[in-house]
């Protein structure tokens, strides 16, 4: 079950539409580029990956975000590109305690797709240990 | 260094031309210490011939040949070192909801570990990233792959490679340990 299933919303489908997320300014590497950890739910998000829809507009997203948290910038990542690597977003802020223009990119069907496929190499537990 | 250059030279132009006065510049800044000229030539260049932005030039001119490839690992370790320690002072300073409500920062535990056991590492393009879950990941890159060492503060390490042109992820589990560590980050393979 997908995300947009389990919450009955309609996953987006605009794929020039930017959706739009917040850097912490310690998720840079030492070269200046983004660390991945920016744009890749860890466990606690529960597979979720938390942004904005585009019409919130950059700098409103970051001012909002900036008010409770820290951020270096407001980064963009499009549907259309998410789409590509098979993930799935969602307009669900009409979920309680969610804020407006919130959307989710739904990591956890991009899981079970890997599940399905079962693993593509395991190493051997004498090389793991 | 070049903003440290240029904020010397314009404290020494500002001076030295004002008063005549000879300059002396501290040494004990480690990007500083490589400035060695005449203060006497240089007070009668600053108030001869050169405005404060033309002085700027010539330090930066002079200054920005390139280091010996002694000097350029010594800055470069020391440049990783001052990121090391820089990072792990950044993320001690983390608070649970750092990067989203849920979110865990760091124990103080994990952290003291990476401190004590990771700064050997910092000789390499080894970055320390925190990670929302309360890991401390370290990342690094080469041209064909992406590399992470993720540490968790319930004992374990997971090792990921992700390959830049398949988009293919690789993974292994294994207990903190400073060996195996090592062993990855100097050779990129699993186990």
């Amino acid at each position: 079950v997908t995300y947009a299933e389990d919450v009955d919303l309609p996953a987006l489908d605009d794929r020039n539409e930017v959706l739009l997320r917040q850097v912490h300014p310690l998720l840079y590497l030492e070269d200046g580029k983004l660390s991945s950890v920016a744009f890749y739910p860890s466990v606690v998000d529960e597979g979720l990956l938390s942004t904005r829809r585009a019409h919130i507009g950059a700098q409103d997203a970051y001012e909002q975000w900036i008010l409770t948290h820290e951020s270096s910038g407001t980064w963009g990542i499009s549907v259309g590109e998410l789409l590509d690597e098979s993930l799935e977003s969602v307009d669900d802020s009409s979920l309680p305690n969610t804020p407006e223009g919130h959307a989710s990119v739904d990591f956890t069907h991009l899981s079970s797709n890997a599940q399905a496929r079962g693993p593509l190499y395991v190493p051997s537990e004498a090389a793991t240990t | 260094v070049k903003d440290s250059l240029t904020i010397v030279v314009d404290a020494i132009a500002a001076s030295s031309v004002a008063s005549s006065t000879p300059v002396s510049v501290p040494r004990s800044d480690r990007d500083v210490s490589v400035i060695t000229y005449d203060v006497p030539f240089q007070s009668a260049f600053f108030r001869t011939l050169a405005p404060r932005s033309e002085a700027a030039s010539f330090f930066s001119f002079y200054f920005s040949r390139k280091p010996s490839p002694t000097e350029q690992s010594a800055t470069s370790a020391s440049r990783q070192e001052v990121h090391f320690m820089s990072r792990i002072s950044s993320i001690r300073e983390l608070q649970n909801g750092w990067f989203g409500d849920k979110s865990i920062a760091p124990s103080p535990s994990l952290i003291s570990w990476v401190e004590a056991n990771c700064r050997a590492f910092m000789t390499a393009p080894v970055s320390i990233v925190p990670v929302a879950d309360g890991s401390i990941a370290l990342q690094w890159a080469d041209e064909r792959n992406e590399y992470t060492a993720e540490l968790h503060d319930d004992g374990r390490m997971v090792f990921l490679v992700d390959d830049l042109e398949s988009d293919n992820m690789t993974e292994a589990e294994t207990q903190l340990n400073v060996e195996a560590l090592s062993r990855f980050i100097a050779s990129g393979i699993l186990g």
